[in-house]
């Protein structure tokens, strides 16, 4: 909740409506950090690094798949955004705004690795399963979601941060638009274009050709189940 | 095949990078975020520059200033703050990392203290000191006793005008153009990195490069130094007015030692470098002298009379150096470390790629490493970077080894057939 004990709480509480004329809202908590930190508080950076941080290190390893850089990368988008505080005029949410930097701090990364081939460790490092699963279940989501990141890795990168950020992060396509810079129109046809590539990938890829089987099983089996339960009621 | 994408994304979802987004090693991300923020901040409170007032109201507050300073100069003699602005708002180009020496530095004719942000334009003099000055992600260098330069800037590089003593510099490497140069007299030596000392004495000059390439030439009007490139491990002696009368020579006995700057800062895994602590200690007076033997500091590192020495030369082309923070372990410690167990893996890897008979090849590259607390390995890159074959065969091998303390590591490895 908003405090309302200070000339800046007070400050930051007029906010432009749809009519020009400024209405005053509380801020929410997280509004009052970046409010904070866009003043300097270093309080409030570390608050709003801590809260995002892991958020931020998933979307990158999606984007960037397995690499030894994950680390130097959350940095860089922590350097940006401390950088560029100031000029978030919260017309975004904060996320989607972090988004986008981590986007382009993805991109800059990328293009600069591209001459600087990284180590990593494990091609596609094991996913955690859900904890409820059986191990043989465990083994073979972990080989599922490998797959699809391996998939994603030979996705051209347009139509894979469009993906990655639609379909995974549940961003919608005007936020997307916002965040890449392109027409909404664009961001769809290349989810379009995404989703089919990804399908025929999945055809041609031979190591999912188990899997795929095993999805028809899964299929079966639980069609077979609600029909059973069906029969039952 | 939809209901396959369906379910694939469903579980990607859920699970990608979930578990690397947890297991990110937020303890070292933490601590080079905020010192990276921390120095940032600084440069921009040097480059602060108050904006238009009324005339009569400059003239007050600089009226104002004058008496306080005097005042200050009066009660505590010169000091230049740690935040000086004084160069008129001019571009920074770092700050000082550590000074350690009974005499003073000045920064602009103005005793400096640790944290002094220096400026292009600024005549630094060590006296009776030697100063390490950083500029995050791009160099660091010390200011060796009784050395004076200017600081300016090139195209796109730090220039460092050297009218006497020596400076050595640990450069970050850049992918195009020039990191920084040096000009001794009319000539510049343009360095692309990584390390090298450079000595005036007088009308003559002499570089020792330890690391990486630099070229030796005229200053250009525009663009890069067309010269003599030359490539580590060398010493050049040339006349500052006459560049073209150089003497190189490869010979490693004839190569000083690089300093290691480990203690004042620490390179990070994409390649700045971040402030630590501070100042490497001063070589004893006895050790400068070189009369007698040289006395091991405390901490191990290696003393600048013992640098001096042939016999503490190392060989570049056999072992593995550890520029960075292995340079400061003692010379007892194991032959067959994680260190030269890596530098071995890697130079195996290299020497089975295929190549013609006539053909002679040599590597240098830097394989930086932060380690865990575990004494894992977390992240590995080669800087410069190596052929995919070479990664992926020495992969197994870093990952494997385990080192005795955490934190970012430095191995290079030098490999010729």
């Amino acid at each position: 909740m908003a405090t309302w004990d200070g000339p800046f709480e007070r400050a930051s509480l007029a906010r432009a409506t749809p009519f020009g004329r400024k209405s005053m809202v509380p801020l929410t908590d997280e509004e009052r950090l970046v409010a904070r930190a866009a003043t300097g508080d270093d309080a409030a950076f570390r608050a709003l690094y801590e809260r995002h941080r892991v958020d931020v290190a998933r979307l990158a390893y999606r984007m960037l798949g397995p690499c030894s850089d994950l680390d130097d990368v959350v940095q860089e988008v922590f350097v940006q955004v401390y950088r560029s505080l100031r000029d978030f005029r919260r017309q975004s949410k904060l996320s989607t705004w972090l988004h986008r930097v981590t986007v382009n701090v993805v991109l800059m990364h990328r293009r600069s690795a591209r001459s600087r081939p990284a180590l990593t460790h494990d091609p596609v490092a094991d996913a955690t399963a859900a904890s409820d699963a059986r191990p043989d279940e465990d083994a073979e989501r972990r080989e599922r979601v490998r797959a699809f990141a391996r998939l994603l890795a030979k996705m051209p990168e347009k139509k894979r941060i469009v993906f990655v950020l639609h379909e995974l992060e549940g961003l919608s396509p005007s936020e997307i638009a916002d965040i890449v810079g392109a027409p909404v129109l664009t961001i769809r046809t290349r989810l379009f274009y995404a989703r089919r590539e990804l399908v025929e990938l999945l055809a041609h890829e031979p190591a999912l050709a188990g899997l795929r089987l095993g999805f028809s099983k899964m299929s079966a089996a639980e069609s077979g189940a609600e029909s059973g339960a069906e029969g039952d009621a | 095949m939809n209901d396959a994408l369906d379910r694939l994304i469903r579980e990607a979802r859920q699970d990608l990078g979930e578990r690397e987004a947890r297991e990110v090693n937020w303890r070292t991300v933490d601590e080079r975020l905020f010192a990276r923020i921390a120095s940032e901040k600084q440069a921009d409170r040097a480059r602060f520059i108050p904006g238009p007032r009324r005339p009569w109201a400059i003239a007050v507050s600089a009226a104002l200033a004058a008496a306080s300073v005097a005042l200050l100069v009066v009660v505590r003699g010169p000091t230049r703050p740690v935040d000086s602005a004084s160069s008129g708002g001019s571009e920074s180009l770092g700050a000082v990392a550590s000074i350690t020496g009974p005499g003073q530095l000045l920064v602009g004719g103005v005793p400096a203290a640790r944290g002094t942000v220096v400026h292009r334009g600024e005549v630094i003099e060590a006296r009776n000191v030697e100063a390490v000055i950083q500029w995050p992600g791009k160099a660091q260098w010390l200011a060796e006793l009784g050395a004076r330069f200017r600081l300016t800037r090139g195209p796109g590089a730090l220039v460092i005008e050297l009218e006497r003593g020596a400076v050595e510099a640990d450069v970050v490497p850049v992918a195009v153009g020039e990191a920084l140069a040096v000009d001794v007299g009319s000539t510049r030596v343009a360095v692309h990195g990584t390390h090298l000392r450079v000595e005036r004495v007088g009308a003559r000059a002499s570089i020792d490069l330890t690391e990486g390439v630099v070229t030796v030439g005229a200053p250009p009007r525009t663009g890069a130094v067309l010269g003599s490139l030359v490539t580590a491990p060398a010493h050049v002696d040339f006349g500052v007015f006459d560049p073209g009368a150089m003497i190189v020579t490869h010979d490693p006995a004839r190569v000083r030692t690089a300093q290691p700057f480990a203690e004042a800062s620490s390179v990070t895994g994409n390649g700045a470098l971040t402030a630590g602590s501070p100042p490497r200690a001063l070589p004893r007076p006895s050790e400068l002298g070189g009369g007698g033997p040289p006395v091991a500091p405390s901490t191990g590192r290696q003393v600048r009379a013992a640098a001096t020495s042939p016999s503490a030369v190392s060989t570049p082309t056999t072992t593995a150096s550890l520029p960075a923070a292995s340079a400061a372990s003692p010379p007892s410690s194991s032959p067959a470390g994680p260190e030269e167990t890596l530098a071995k893996a890697v130079r195996a890897c290299m020497a089975e790629r295929p190549r013609a008979d006539n053909v002679t090849v040599s590597v240098t590259t830097t394989l930086l490493l932060e380690v865990g607390d575990d004494g894992a390995v977390q992240t590995a890159r080669f800087d410069p970077p190596v052929l995919p074959e070479v990664n992926e065969c020495a992969t197994p091998t870093i990952y494997k080894v385990r080192f005795g303390r955490p934190g970012p590591l430095g191995v290079t490895i030098e490999f010729k057939n």
